[in-house]
């Protein structure tokens, strides 16, 4: 049975106790009162987003820029969008927080891979710091090390039993003393049980 | 039943270490529904691959707080950490401090769920009746930021089709705090293609203390913003170090619409007796592109009556844009405007956003604009919105 196929069939326990109980439901109290618990069930949000465009249909003012204060804020105040005042209130600027994250992490729980592969490096050429992301089909002695051209060893990124799934390592491009290594032709070779991949990276400084 | 505790405001900078939402082990039980609508995998079992064992979240930095874990667990065994509202309390009763509630687009949808008869309708009248009763001395209305944030974005947007600004193509919607974490933790080389432009409730706090506090005649350092948000996210919005672009903090406080609802039972105000009254000038006209913020899609939609209408150059005659609405973890679009015909993605409940994210730092999009929102549905279906009425 191919991987998408068994996805389509998969449900989790919660949805399964909800079919269950919505068909016993049906047999003992009728269609009526069911199709009401079932919408409960179902979550209110669709009711919800229908009252939102219920609401902006019957509005007689529909768009962001014919709304009058907003025109009297910028005419008095703000000048105009992307001015130097707007800029300088309403504009801001974000903050790289991957680096708080420990260097490998599961990617996400719910989709398992078929074998072992190196899904992607990116960036690749990359400058500094690159991401290589891999996955394994079940829970293994992982071990992930980059080599230069020359088949020596430059540093070892994972050494340890980690669960399946997909996930991400961070190389910085420094070897295992912590030195930065120079440009050229990086590979990342992943080992996991009995099965090898490989991909190649290319540092430019 | 609470499920959060009214003193424990925490001060800003102290974000990032703060849970705020955690799991009570007493209460898990162990079904694990909680590790399927999270995000991140920040919720994950005490002991790896155990099938019976309670959740809990290892570390802070792992969680978005977009508070779906919280909504979805069947035995309401997660609850949030932080609340400001023993602080408001205390502002509110302080007679020097001019208190000014800002209430999001979508708690007007929710709020008359927790009273009556359980259906979303909308009641923003109400909703601004009871914010004054509570003692709140002015209200003024977020979908007016929102109609800022449009005006901003979207000539954002303009100037990165135009190549006027030195930014990369699809431009990403920063509406969402939830989403603007992921995309900081899990995905940072899209940084630049997010929307420099700040949440509608940013805008308007800053706004509130310059622009507003000068036609009210109050000084800025006298009003004390309170948001009220359909979202646990925005707390943590809300203590970002940077958020202080009008001098002061921008928003003082934060609450959600379950903590509101509590408020308004603790205080006995009976919700569906109180006339419906209107929001304070300056911050009181809005319109329809800004009240369908909260459902996905709608930001998408207002920002493209706003993009279209300029590319035209004519007045929109069809404001309607039914192709971005939906409720699918995914949905695309192709916009004709002018002599332009460009493609905008959606994506509803950040648990379907690794694959655009991944797509687009690969080059491999053709998007010109992304919105996606953390919580699947938008912020009507967000991590403060009510969960049972009985629940709140």
């Amino acid at each position: 049975m191919s991987n998408q196929f068994r996805e389509k069939l998969t449900i989790t326990r919660r949805e399964f106790i909800k079919i269950l109980g919505i068909f016993f439901a049906w047999i003992v109290i009728g269609v009526k009162s069911v199709a009401h618990v079932a919408r409960q069930l179902a979550g209110k949000f669709l009711e919800r987003i229908q009252a939102a465009y219920a609401r902006d249909s019957a509005m007689s003012l529909r768009k962001s820029q014919d709304n009058p204060q907003v025109q009297s804020l910028y005419t008095d105040f703000l000048g105009e969008p992307l001015g130097e005042l707007s800029e300088n209130l309403l504009h801001t600027s974000y903050i790289d927080r991957s680096r708080a994250i420990p260097a490998i992490r599961p990617m996400t729980m719910r989709t398992m891979p078929e074998s072992l592969a190196i899904i992607s490096v990116y960036p690749n050429p990359f400058n500094a710091t690159t991401e290589i992301a891999f996955c394994i089909a079940g829970s293994e002695m992982v071990w992930l090390a980059v080599f230069n051209t020359a088949g020596q060893q430059v540093c070892s990124l994972v050494e340890k039993t980690i669960p399946a799934g997909t996930h991400r390592v961070r190389w910085d491009g420094r070897d295992k003393y912590g030195k930065r290594v120079a440009s050229g032709l990086y590979i990342a070779r992943l080992i996991a049980g009995s099965q090898m991949a490989s991909q190649r990276m290319t540092l430019t400084k | 039943m609470r499920l959060f505790n009214p003193a424990s405001a925490p001060l800003p900078g102290e974000a990032d270490a703060i849970h705020f939402v955690d799991v009570n082990q007493d209460e898990c039980r162990s079904c694990a529904h909680c590790e399927g609508v999270c995000p991140t995998g920040a919720i994950t079992r005490i002991k790896p691959n155990t099938p019976w064992c309670v959740h809990y979240i290892p570390d802070p930095v792992y969680c978005i707080a977009c508070g779906q874990c919280l909504k979805e667990c069947p035995g309401l065994a997660i609850n949030e950490t932080v609340s400001f509202l023993e602080e408001i309390q205390q502002k509110i009763a302080d007679p020097e401090i001019v208190t000014v509630a800002m209430t999001a687009p979508s708690i007007r949808y929710t709020l008359g769920e927790a009273f009556g008869d359980d259906v979303s309708r909308y009641e923003a009248g109400k909703m601004f009746a009871a914010l004054r009763r509570l003692g709140f001395d002015k209200v003024w209305d977020v979908e007016f930021g929102a109609d800022v944030t449009i005006m901003e974005e979207s000539a954002e947007l303009l100037a990165r089709i135009r190549g006027e600004l030195d930014r990369p193509l699809p431009l990403l919607t920063s509406c969402c705090p939830a989403w603007i974490r992921y995309v900081e933790t899990y995905h940072p080389s899209l940084i630049p293609n997010l929307s420099t432009a700040r949440s509608p409730v940013q805008m308007l706090g800053a706004l509130a203390k310059t622009y507003g506090a000068a036609e009210i005649g109050v000084n800025a350092e006298k009003l004390y913003t309170v948001q009220i948000m359909p979202c646990i996210a925005k707390k943590f919005e809300q203590l970002r170090i940077e958020n202080a672009k009008s001098g002061l903090r921008d928003i003082d406080a934060t609450i959600d619409t379950r903590e509101l609802i509590q408020w308004l039972k603790d205080k006995e105000i009976n919700f569906d007796d109180l006339p419906d009254e209107q929001a304070d000038d300056p911050f009181r006209i809005t319109t329809g592109a800004a009240t369908i913020f909260g459902a996905t899609g709608g930001v998408m939609e207002a920002v493209l009556r706003r993009v279209v209408e300029v590319l035209d150059n004519k007045p929109l005659e069809n404001v309607e844009f039914q192709t971005v609405r939906g409720t699918e973890g995914v949905r695309e679009a192709e916009i004709t405007a002018g002599e332009l015909t460009f493609k905008v993605a959606i994506v509803s409940g950040a648990v379907n956003a690794d694959p655009i994210c991944t797509a687009i730092e690969m080059r491999e999009s053709t998007y010109v604009a992304v919105e996606v929102m953390a919580c699947p549905g938008g912020c009507l279906n967000g991590g403060g919105q009510p969960i049972e009425s009985e629940y709140i």
